[in-house]
């Protein structure tokens, strides 16, 4: 089914589209999840909960794309409960993939940079990247994708993934170092 | 991770705008076949590198002779050739940067081929633009590859291992693919998925319904199977038949192929099909045969044809 016609049936307050979603979705909801959180029912509950949110939000809203919006109603949500499960000290793959990002940025300076401006100066940056890139770099860093993963959905090569994100995490380096920002 | 480094780790997950988090998910359009802007911008270019080769003396038609394939491994390129390759030439071509473009003409076939190497740090274009009525691009065995053509010459582009690989030809597409193919042997990389025993295998790229199919096919004991690869975004349970094989089948089952579901149809030992689908990350698969068909034979290949996607993560 496509998804003007699931989105339809939330307009209509028809119980189907959530089956009709989560047929369609809940495969790569799952997925999200699985890369931030361990536990199957916690991995779960997210999906269900993801299908909840959605069910509230639609309408008023009207996604564009519905399967990049219940995504990321279900990065947020297990994100969410990840700080729950901190306490069993299990690392996340989304937390050892912003390893990779982390390493190759500035170190924390003493003047820390508020959360307001941090925020305004990475989504600046962002969409000053061409989309591709953007879409490899948030791919892979703010959803836990490996690279092969993203070559395949995104119909490239590695070696392109690679060179991207290498590129994109340098320029941010840059642009870190150029106005001052330390987190 | 330290309670300092997990706030970072969280600051940064919390920083980006839903919009760019949605985005960043949506399946990438597909490019057009042919845009006026970007064809005039690439005949304006092609006007000034004529204009400089010209200058320079030199024509991208009339290359340095008496070059051998030491020369080109001088800067660092083995050029890979087909088997049957006759009346090889070698060239090194000017290229915008310190390392020239090496190049290899050859026969195969009743054709004349031309493949070009650059090492580069990213994919370029390195052979003279073309006015192409069709294209497609598509990804197989973890290499990005495009298919342009028109009614004369065909061209396969791909980037590996900072290089930059393009081969044009007067062959038809399907006939070029089979010549590339057997160039990613030479260069032990994998391009068609045929069991090592199997003969006559061609390997063959198109669009299906909107999806970018490779498709090996190849004979084994005489019978003729068909083997497909698609990436989708779609993960609905009822997935998509990517067999092109239709019509009334006597018996129809369902099992699985390795972990995923499969559908199978087929006459008892006529033709018939098995369908499956990897839900992480998204990869439809199909096996048909055209003659002696029955489920166990038909799960038996596409188990031993199967190399699980997850495997590569």
């Amino acid at each position: 089914m496509k998804d003007t016609q699931i989105i339809e049936l939330f307009f209509r307050r028809m119980g189907e589209a959530i089956t009709f979603l989560a047929e369609k979705y809940g495969a790569m909801c799952r997925a999200i999840a699985r890369r931030i959180l361990w536990d199957e029912r916690d991995i779960e509950e997210c999906v269900n909960d993801t299908w909840l949110q959605t069910w509230n939000a639609i309408p008023p809203q009207r996604p564009a794309y519905l399967g990049g919006f219940v995504g990321r109603i279900t990065r947020n949500l297990a994100l969410n409960r990840l700080d729950y499960n901190r306490a069993q000290k299990r690392e996340s793959t989304l937390a050892e993939t912003f390893g990779e990002l982390d390493n190759s940025l500035p170190a924390p300076g003493d003047m820390v940079t508020d959360e307001v401006t941090f925020r305004e100066f990475l989504n600046r940056f962002l969409r000053r990247q061409r989309e591709e890139y953007r879409r490899y770099f948030l791919r892979r860093y703010w959803y836990g994708m490996s690279v092969q993963e993203i070559a395949r959905e995104c119909v490239v090569g590695e070696e392109k993934v690679k060179s991207a994100l290498f590129r994109t995490r340098n320029k941010l380096r840059q642009a870190m170092e150029e106005e001052g920002i330390y987190v | 991770m330290s309670e300092r480094m997990y706030a970072r780790f969280l600051l940064f997950m919390n920083a980006v705008d839903d919009d760019l988090l949605e985005e960043a998910l949506a399946v990438p359009k597909r490019k057009a076949i042919l845009h006026w802007k970007a064809l005039t911008a690439a005949v304006a270019c092609l006007c000034v590198v004529l204009g400089i080769l010209l200058w320079q003396g030199r024509s991208p038609a009339s290359p340095e002779s008496g070059v051998t394939a030491a020369d080109l491994a001088g800067y660092g390129y083995a050029l890979p050739l087909p088997t049957d390759a006759r009346e090889v030439l070698y060239d090194l071509l000017p290229s915008p940067s310190e390392i020239p473009i090496a190049q290899v003409r050859f026969g195969t076939g009743g054709h004349a081929v031309t493949l070009r190497a650059w090492r580069t740090e990213a994919p370029q274009e390195i052979f003279d633009e073309e006015i192409w009525t069709d294209q497609m691009d598509w990804s197989d065995g973890g290499t990005a590859l495009s298919l342009r053509s028109n009614a004369q010459t065909a061209q396969v582009s791909w980037y590996a291992d900072e290089t930059q690989w393009s081969v044009r030809s007067d062959m038809t597409p399907a006939d070029l693919l089979d010549t590339v193919d057997d160039i990613f042997s030479v260069l032990g990389r994998q391009l068609n998925r045929a069991p090592e025993n199997a003969q006559d295998v061609h390997y063959n790229a198109f669009y299906l319904d909107d999806l970018a199919v490779g498709e090996t096919s190849f004979t084994l004991d005489d019978v003729k199977y068909v083997y497909r690869i698609a990436p989708t975004y779609d993960t609905s349970s009822d997935f998509a038949d990517i067999s092109g094989l239709e019509g009334d089948f006597d018996r129809q089952a369902e099992a699985e192929v390795g972990w995923c579901p499969a559908r199978l149809s087929w006459n008892d030992g006529g033709v018939g099909k098995v369908v499956w689908f990897d839900v992480v990350p998204g990869q439809l698969y199909s096996l048909s045969v055209d003659a002696g068909a029955s489920q166990e034979s038909l799960l038996d290949l596409a188990s031993q044809l199967f190399l699980p996607a997850q495997d590569e993560l």
